[in-house]
């Protein structure tokens, strides 16, 4: 019954999380395909159709560097998290782990109280 | 082979033209990878295998709004200040147009109750067609600039929380309708009353008997009272306790030249135009009835905003 704002919500709660699972994944360079390999090796399932633009838009902004490279064969774009893709990065996972351990006892239901 | 080249055209087809080979050389590399990826598992694939692959990335233009999301003509930040410029500039059409048909109206042009209305209508809405347009491309052109927001633009204003008005009921917030309706309605009355002393050279009458237009013509500061109030509502959109009490003594005023008028004839009525005593008696009870229903309008704005100004 509740599958369409069910949906919604979760996709608005994976668009945050999936742009630092993308930038974490490509402290390491990667092509598109390859990326959404180990991205899915690694638990998080993400479509083609957002993860290539979401590589794009995170280029243009700065974040990730590419670089075309030939191999077996025909040509591969390659992408690495640039210098400001690193320093963001590294504020973002401070980010998350604090987010993460306040929300974590919110969603066992546990009071303040019971966590000390 | 050819159904991936032909898929990647129709993508590019879709897309800006400066990014199109870059983003179709791209998704090449991406789809033959998957291609590839296929191969490896099952060996060779068959072209009805390589178009489902094909239709699970998507439609073509579906693919390309993915990597062009199409920009809003009109930026989410602008949004408020673009709604608030057209309110107030299609509020003042509405006024200019009020004032130039009802000078139309009477300066001799024929038109009864009806073509009046259509042809403030119309005027109003030929104006605004041409105003919304200039408005949005306005806005649209900023919007992709993005040289301004509505962020500078609130922060460059001064303001304060302290001095923020206090606004506890839902009724002290005054629309923006209800401010431009009341001042084409004073407007138009204004032109109503001194119509013919604008226009000196004309042959224009009057439509009131002379002891009206006395009443009328000593009624003007009343309604320029409303007029300047009005246009301060429109600063202020808030309605206060003095904002009210002005507005119920101004409405009081209307109240007593409503029944005034109603008990004394109205309007110069050329016989030899309105032949027969019945037409002239259907005319005068008309004017009776409207203005029955002026005084109760404000009658019933009266004790709406007495019993406000007790709540507040």
């Amino acid at each position: 019954m509740a599958t369409a704002p069910l949906d919604k919500l979760k996709l608005e709660l994976r668009r945050g999380v999936l742009v630092l699972a993308v930038l974490a994944s490509l402290r390491e360079p990667h092509y598109g395909y390859s990326l959404r390999q180990q991205m899915q090796d690694a638990g998080v399932d993400i479509d083609e159709g957002s993860l290539y633009p979401l590589i794009r838009r995170l280029a243009e902004q700065g974040l990730l560097e590419s670089e075309w490279k030939q191999g077996a064969g025909r040509e591969r774009r390659y992408y690495q998290l640039s210098t400001l893709g690193a320093e963001l990065l590294e504020q973002l996972t401070q980010e998350w782990t604090s987010l993460n351990s306040a929300i974590g006892p919110l969603l066992l239901g546990k009071t303040d109280e019971e966590q000390h | 082979m050819d159904m991936v080249e032909r898929y990647i055209a129709a993508v590019q087809r879709e897309l800006p033209e400066k990014k199109r080979d870059d983003i179709g050389r791209e998704l090449k590399s991406n789809i033959l990878d998957q291609i590839e990826a296929l191969e490896a598992q099952q060996g060779k694939i068959s072209d009805d295998e390589v178009a489902e692959l094909l239709k699970t990335m998507g439609h073509p233009r579906k693919v390309a709004l993915q990597f062009c999301p199409p920009t809003p003509l009109v930026v989410t930040q602008l949004m408020p200040l673009y709604l608030l410029t057209l309110y107030m500039v299609l509020g003042v059409l509405f006024v200019i147009s009020t004032i130039e048909i009802t000078g139309r109206w009477l300066g001799g042009a024929e038109m009864g109750l009806l073509l009046f209305m259509k042809a403030l209508a119309s005027d109003f809405l030929n104006n605004a067609y041409f105003a919304f347009t200039a408005i949005t491309i306005g806005f649209a052109v900023m919007s992709r600039d993005r040289k301004r927001d509505t962020a500078d633009v609130v922060e460059t204003c001064k303001w304060s929380p302290e001095k923020l008005p206090s606004a506890n009921k839902s009724w002290q917030h005054i629309s923006l309708q209800d401010i431009f309706t009341e001042l084409a309605t004073l407007l138009f009355l204004v032109m109503l009353i001194w119509y013919p002393l604008w226009q000196p050279d004309s042959r224009a009458q009057s439509i009131f008997t002379a002891e009206t237009l006395t009443i009328l013509s000593w009624f003007t500061p009343v309604i320029a009272i409303a007029i300047a109030h009005s246009l301060w509502q429109l600063r202020t959109r808030l309605w206060s306790r003095n904002m009210l009490m002005l507005n119920i003594a101004v409405n009081a005023a209307f109240l007593i030249v409503a029944i005034w008028l109603m008990l004394s004839p109205v309007v110069e009525i050329n016989e030899n135009v309105w032949r027969g005593e019945v037409a002239i008696a259907i005319i005068e009870r008309s004017v009776q009835v409207t203005m029955l229903v002026i005084a109760l309008i404000v009658a019933y704005e009266i004790i709406r905003d007495i019993r406000r100004l007790l709540r507040l």
